[in-house]
């Protein structure tokens, strides 16, 4: 088994997110700035405003004039202010083209946050703001192994076997308000540019694993207040049900849809769906309920 | 009834299936839609091959679980549209 889909080389600093995958010289992939061409030649896609794709090729453009051209699943050009701040760029280059590269490279990226044990994989997805990021350092403060925060990529050329995984990045992204919550340290704002209160955070008990196989993917789902439910609860999901989860947890899903196409999106998630049990975690999504919700999360695992 | 004994059932290209825990996941990659199904669904499935008479799918149902002809194609009717409508079978 690989260590990492595949390997970089950058003319920035792409900080420790993605060390493992940095490489000096003969890398798979490059990432430099250059030239990116207003609009795309050929048969192409126009997603949105920020995004055009043809069969090789994607730009996304950002609004502080930051433009990205993903091209072949070898190489990214980006293009921007020389006064850009080198951290701003690279939550860019690590956020949407990251996924469109995988993509490219016949990787499904899944947007979800993970821990680790012996190899087992088991990953928290939900909406932005559902708590992903927040749940796994805080089972990473009781013990369990983070493996990695915001996006694992799947091989699909795994799946008639397991669900191989790759850690996407390494460091959490934290919002400023769940330091209080879990023992992490704070690092460099994501991006002072944007002026988000969201910071880089490391944990003590970080794996330095970065494939593992997955096995558990639970949704975070808030418990709604006068609902009969269990304060917790995890409830797992029928076939059918997991295949839609799986479905709405893929990273950039217009990317997918426009990259690989449709027909072989649904035959990864048919086989994604064989080896990964999916549940949905009801939970009151409360900072006064946080350690208990940790809690009963990691005597599940 | 829209369908007759003598229609004669296909199913599509355009979907992906798989079988997890005893039912069947139907996904259209030309509409994006997903389909599922369940308990005798999925046995009903399983019996539309391409260009089968429903009489034939009527008459295996029949024996299996001891109901009407007439009845059973009755039943059939607005799953079988569901099924057409969603792109997964053809009939004619």
């Amino acid at each position: 088994m690989k260590q990492v889909p595949f390997t970089i080389s950058a003319d920035l600093d792409l900080g420790g997110r993605v060390e493992a995958y940095k490489r000096a010289t003969n890398a798979d992939v490059t990432i430099a700035r250059g030239t990116v061409p207003d609009r795309l030649k050929g048969d192409v896609n126009v997603l949105d405003e920020s995004c055009e794709v043809n069969t090789d090729q994607i730009i996304l453009r950002f609004a502080d004039g930051l433009r990205i051209l993903v091209e072949g699943g070898s190489r990214i050009t980006y293009e921007t202010k020389a006064s850009e701040a080198e951290r701003h760029i690279q939550l860019f280059l690590l956020g949407s083209a990251w996924g469109a590269l995988a993509y490219q490279r016949g990787l499904l990226p899944i947007h979800a946050s993970a821990v680790i044990d012996n190899g087992v994989v088991s990953a928290f997805t939900g909406h932005s703001g559902a708590g992903k990021s927040t749940l796994v350092a805080g089972l990473a403060g009781r013990g369990r192994m983070l493996f990695a925060d915001d996006v694992l990529m799947i091989d699909p050329k795994s799946l008639h076997s397991g669900a191989v995984c790759y850690a996407g990045q390494k460091d959490l992204k934290l919002w400023s308000k769940a330091f209080d919550l879990v023992p992490a340290n704070r690092k460099s704002n994501v991006s002072e540019t944007l002026n988000l209160d969201k910071f880089y955070a490391a944990v003590d008990n970080q794996s330095d694993a970065t494939v593992g196989r997955l096995q558990r993917l639970f949704v975070l789902v808030e418990r709604q207040p006068g609902t009969k439910r269990p304060l917790f609860e995890i409830e797992t999901l029928s076939g059918a049900e997991s295949i839609l989860e799986l479905k709405s947890s893929i990273y950039r899903p217009q990317f997918a849809e426009a990259i690989v196409g449709r027909k072989i999106l649904y035959s990864w998630l048919a086989g994604l769906v064989r080896h990964v049990t999916v549940a949905a975690y009801y939970r009151p999504h409360l900072a006064e309920y946080f350690d208990q919700s940790v809690a009963f999360v990691d005597k599940q695992l | 009834m829209k369908y007759s004994a003598n229609s004669i059932l296909s199913r599509t290209d355009q979907f992906v299936e798989t079988e997890i825990d005893g039912e069947i996941a139907l996904m259209n990659h030309e509409s994006g839609k997903f389909f599922t199904l369940a308990g005798t669904a999925v046995r009903s499935w399983q019996l539309i091959q391409n260009d089968v008479q429903l009489a034939d799918i009527v008459a295996t149902l029949c024996e299996e679980h001891d109901v009407e002809p007439s009845k059973c194609l009755e039943d059939l009717q607005s799953w079988l549209a569901d099924l057409e409508k969603g792109g997964l079978i053809e009939i004619r």
